[in-house]
């Protein structure tokens, strides 16, 4: 539980950290195409005809990003779900999962580009892939941490190996699987965004170019607070969801 | 409430069993050839010093694990993996916290089959029976250490097996909660008729539920001594106050104080 006045810290920061970013810049001198004071870039989000543009290419960013993260998290939890359950598969595989995992992974935007297009595909591909490791790691160790007293009640009981997996072994991996999720969730906007600058005909990362080229600075403030936008309704979704899956973990209440 | 008669047929048979372990120095024995025998409807536990492979010959008996020398019966048939007939009570309750208490009762019959209605009224009657009427909807987290084992019981007994197999079963309990749980366990076992094996480290407890205690040897363990307990099925708390009590645990324990010295 929060205290009932636990709030008030947090938003006297803001406020204060408002006031200061809309009179700083002029008690400071310091230019527009620096750093605009706060008003202006409020202003735009008051504007129907930028406020429209920004919108479709919000969709298309979120588009590729939730594309991206439900398969990539999708494929993430099959491969580290079969890898535990075969030995042999993963004795054979993991040593180059652990190898691609250290790659910076985005360094292969160009490459994707080249294969799949400026389009939609290239960009979900390099979020899929960007979602996928943390949670296929953390599927793997989720899995691991299954008792072996666990084990041997359902070899008790004589479950089947299918069954052991859903009464036992997911529900057990599910609190390092949301682990996982929490990266990939972050991953997924940085792999769209970083996927479109690399090439794309819209989304918030083109918007974010363009207006760095007109030097439209109160714009590209007005694109960098949509997007964080977009990361803290990411971030609550999954919250929510853990919290609704996880209910019998005391602090999940 | 019947009185219980022992019949003179063994359900469960161990006939020179035993178990060795390999490990990287080389094979380990842990259970020296064994035999036992477990009649029906009777109670019988196993005390020995740690490490001394009761453990290890419970889970023979449940099939488990594999044995490497002898033979298990189960009434007629060799024991070669777990059976319906038998359920395990294991040293922690192993409950899954997702699951509520009736869940987890049903959870030998889930992994089988699609439950049905007798089904569930069966994991409420056993979750009764254990006086936990009200809490059927309740999660582990929810429940006492005592209530916990309280639930793993009825889960061992779901499939109404004809043997209960439980490992240290209130080991992780507090002193006096494991009192209340051994008079508890042994109405249940007057009520239920099962044919009992006990694994524990307490005398006390050993005598108090049992028709009969084997005392196991340090590791490699084997049988040295099986003590008839000639109670009445009913046991009260009083009981331990007697003076037969002392002398059978002060016998048992005999046992103990010599293997120590060499």
């Amino acid at each position: 539980m929060r205290k009932p006045l636990s709030h008030v810290p947090a938003v006297l920061f803001l406020i204060a950290f408002a006031i200061f970013w809309e009179y700083g810049p002029g008690y400071f001198k310091i230019p527009d195409y620096i750093l605009p004071p706060l008003s202006s870039i409020v202003r735009i989000y008051g504007d129907p005809s930028t406020l429209s543009v920004y919108w479709t290419n919000t969709l298309v960013t979120l588009h590729e990003a939730v594309l991206g993260l439900v398969i990539g998290s999708g494929l993430g939890f099959l491969v580290g779900v079969v890898l535990t359950e075969s030995r042999v598969l993963m004795n054979m595989m993991y040593p180059y999962i652990i190898a691609l995992q250290c790659m910076p992974k985005i360094a292969i935007a160009p490459l994707l580009l080249v294969w799949f297009g400026f389009g939609l595909t290239s960009k979900v591909v390099i979020v899929s892939l960007l979602c996928f490791f943390p949670v296929l790691v953390n599927t793997i160790s989720g899995i691991r941490s299954v008792s072996a007293d666990h084990y041997e009640l359902f070899y008790a009981i004589r479950a089947s190996r299918l069954k052991r997996l859903y009464h036992l072994v997911i529900p057990t991996a599910l609190p390092s699987i949301f682990a996982g999720l929490e990266v990939a969730v972050v991953v997924s906007l940085l792999g769209a965004i970083v996927g479109e600058f690399v090439g794309a005909e819209l989304g918030l990362g083109v918007l974010l170019l363009q207006a760095q080229f007109q030097m439209n600075i109160p714009g590209v403030f007005a694109i960098l607070g949509i997007l964080a936008l977009l990361g803290v309704v990411f971030n609550i979704t999954i919250r929510l969801l853990r919290r609704k899956s996880l209910f019998w973990i005391a602090g999940e209440k | 409430m019947k009185d219980m008669v022992l019949k003179d047929s063994a359900l469960i048979d161990v006939r020179s069993v035993s178990k060795e372990y390999d490990t990287s120095d080389g094979p380990v024995l842990a259970v020296k050839p064994t035999s036992l025998r477990l009649m029906e409807g009777e109670f019988v536990s196993i005390v020995g010093p740690s490490g001394c492979g009761k453990t290890t010959l419970l889970k023979m008996m449940g099939g488990l694990i594999p044995i490497t020398s002898g033979e298990i019966m189960l009434r007629e048939t060799t024991v070669k993996g777990p059976s319906d007939d038998i359920g395990f009570v294991f040293q922690g309750s192993v409950l899954l916290p997702w699951k509520s208490s009736q869940e987890n009762v049903l959870l030998p019959i889930r992994v089988a089959r699609r439950t049905t209605k007798e089904d569930i009224q069966r994991a409420r009657e056993l979750l009764h029976l254990v006086g936990l009427e009200n809490f059927e909807h309740r999660y582990p987290f929810e429940l006492s250490g005592g209530m916990q084992q309280r639930v793993s019981i009825c889960r061992a007994l779901i499939q109404d097996p004809s043997c209960l197999l439980m490992d240290e079963p209130f080991g992780a309990l507090d002193a006096l909660t494991r009192e209340n749980m051994n008079v508890f366990f042994n109405g249940l076992w007057r009520q239920t008729g099962k044919t009992v094996a006990l694994v524990t480290h307490s005398i006390q407890e050993a005598v108090f539920l049992s028709n009969r205690v084997i005392v196991m040897s340090q590791r490699p363990g084997t049988v040295l001594d099986e003590i008839e307990i000639p109670f009445p099925a009913e046991r009260t708390p009083d009981l331990i106050g007697t003076k037969e009590f002392g002398e059978l645990t002060s016998r048992i324990r005999k046992y103990f104080s010599a293997a120590h010295l060499d």
